[in-house]
């Protein structure tokens, strides 16, 4: 292990940004930043590959992304037993509708949303980050942003809220 | 920017992020080295059992001939590194009967639920257009000293040609070392030398164990573990009473998806 200033670089353009994601995707602080903080400690341990990608910050958030679906693994208990198990939502929430609505999404739907919306993420660059195929990332997000739409009602999102495709 | 994209920023300002402590954070990239290298040095006998262990989970789940509960006793005895029973489907096995659970769901579904990629087959014999059930279920903890510390998504898929595919992602103890295809290489070699039902085979660079169709013992198995670490590692069997050349081309159209998204993985 090499890491060098430009790792420091990287966690001063990139960390912030990771943790947010994460928080949005498993709503809860200490995991997001348990999350970030192995996403940036892998990235150190193969600084000699990671330095010379021609994306790491694609390479960052699909690594973060599955460690924090990896946290959620548990959701999946919930279509066999039909038990909600999902995260609540801070108590003190800057805006606690839409947490609570992003909670109500399955963690790969809350993903897809975050990665499209949140950090304006092509649907290629996305399903590179998920590992799925295009196909599958624009069913997981219009999956989600209907869902989002039933649980904030209509108008929350206009037409120019779309992003780039 | 769009008025959601500032409402998603205005949440994620809530998780507080501080300036991130550089230093702590190569600390813990050192202890992950250190923590991979001294798991390369643990005994072999302990490298079989992390494979074999898996893969007994799995092929016990489908063995319809047992009972639960006597499955679990089986998994007990276990000895490291070799199987303590024989890992047949059995005769009244049926691709329609799900394994895991009675949970059925949609491919989507299921997918969008797990929180991990499903690669799924693409061959004349098995493909999204010929698949017929999609079952999803959970692997329980291993217990004490093993990983992940909750349950599992299981997936079992069954194609109209009577292929079943099923996935189980690893439950393995603390203590194993990384994930790698060699170790799995070994695990199967030494099952394949305890019983006869079994071989071992090479499928698209990735080590398969292989039990051959039989009508008295039931159907033919390719299975197969892949992951680039533990923590993703899944075991996967194609299971079906077909040729053992049918069912490789199923499993190797699996091991080709997963290998073009892990071209880094040796």
């Amino acid at each position: 292990m090499d890491a060098g200033d430009d790792f420091e670089g990287l966690c001063d353009t990139m960390y912030e940004r990771v943790a947010r994601a994460a928080f949005l995707i498993l709503g809860d602080r200490d995991e997001a930043l348990d999350v970030t903080q192995e996403t940036f400690a892998r990235a150190c341990e193969r600084w000699a590959q990671v330095s010379v990608m021609e994306n790491p910050e694609g390479w960052l958030y699909r690594v973060a992304v599955n460690l924090s679906l990896s946290k959620r693994r548990r959701a999946a208990r919930r279509v066999l037993r039909r038990a909600p198990d999902r995260p609540e939502p801070a108590a003190e929430s800057t805006d606690p509708a839409l947490a609570k609505a992003l909670v109500r999404l399955s963690p790969a739907q809350r993903a897809a949303v975050v990665l499209r919306f949140y950090l304006d993420l092509s649907i290629e660059t996305t399903a590179e980050a998920l590992g799925n195929r295009p196909g599958t990332v624009r069913a997981l997000t219009s999956q989600g942003i209907g869902r989002l739409r039933a649980d904030l009602g209509a108008g929350w999102l206009e037409e120019d809220d779309e992003p780039v495709p | 920017m769009n008025r959601f994209h500032d409402r998603l920023e205005h949440l994620a300002a809530d998780a507080d992020v501080l300036r991130p402590d550089v230093d702590a954070l190569r600390d813990r990239a050192r202890r992950r080295t250190i923590r991979r290298r001294a798991g390369s040095v643990v005994a072999a006998a302990v490298v079989a059992l992390a494979f074999v262990l898996p893969l007994n989970a799995l092929l016990g789940a489908v063995d319809y001939r047992v009972s639960r509960s006597a499955a679990d006793e089986s998994s007990r005895q276990l000895s490291p590194g070799l199987p303590s029973a024989p890992l047949r489907f059995g005769s009244a096995w049926s691709p329609d009967i799900a394994p895991f659970g009675t949970a059925q769901d949609s491919l989507a579904e299921a997918e969008s639920d797990l929180g991990y990629k499903l690669y799924t087959p693409d061959t004349t014999a098995a493909s999204d257009a010929s698949l017929i059930h999609a079952w999803v279920g959970t692997e329980d903890p291993g217990g004490e000293d093993m990983l992940p510390t909750e349950p599992q998504a299981t997936v079992a898929l069954a194609y109209s040609s009577g292929i079943q595919v099923t996935y189980v992602p690893w439950v393995y103890g603390v203590k194993v070392p990384a994930f790698s295809q060699g170790s799995a290489a070994e695990s199967y070699k030494i099952a394949a030398s305890q019983d006869d039902s079994y071989s071992t085979a090479t499928v698209a660079g990735v080590p398969v164990l292989l039990t051959a169709y039989d009508k008295q013992a039931g159907p033919g198995s390719v299975a197969f573990n892949l992951g680039s670490s533990n923590e993703d590692a899944q075991t996967i069997a194609v299971i079906g009473k077909l040729s053992a050349p049918e069912l490789e081309d199923v499993a190797r159209s699996i091991i080709q998806q997963w290998s073009a998204d892990h071209p880094d993985a040796a």
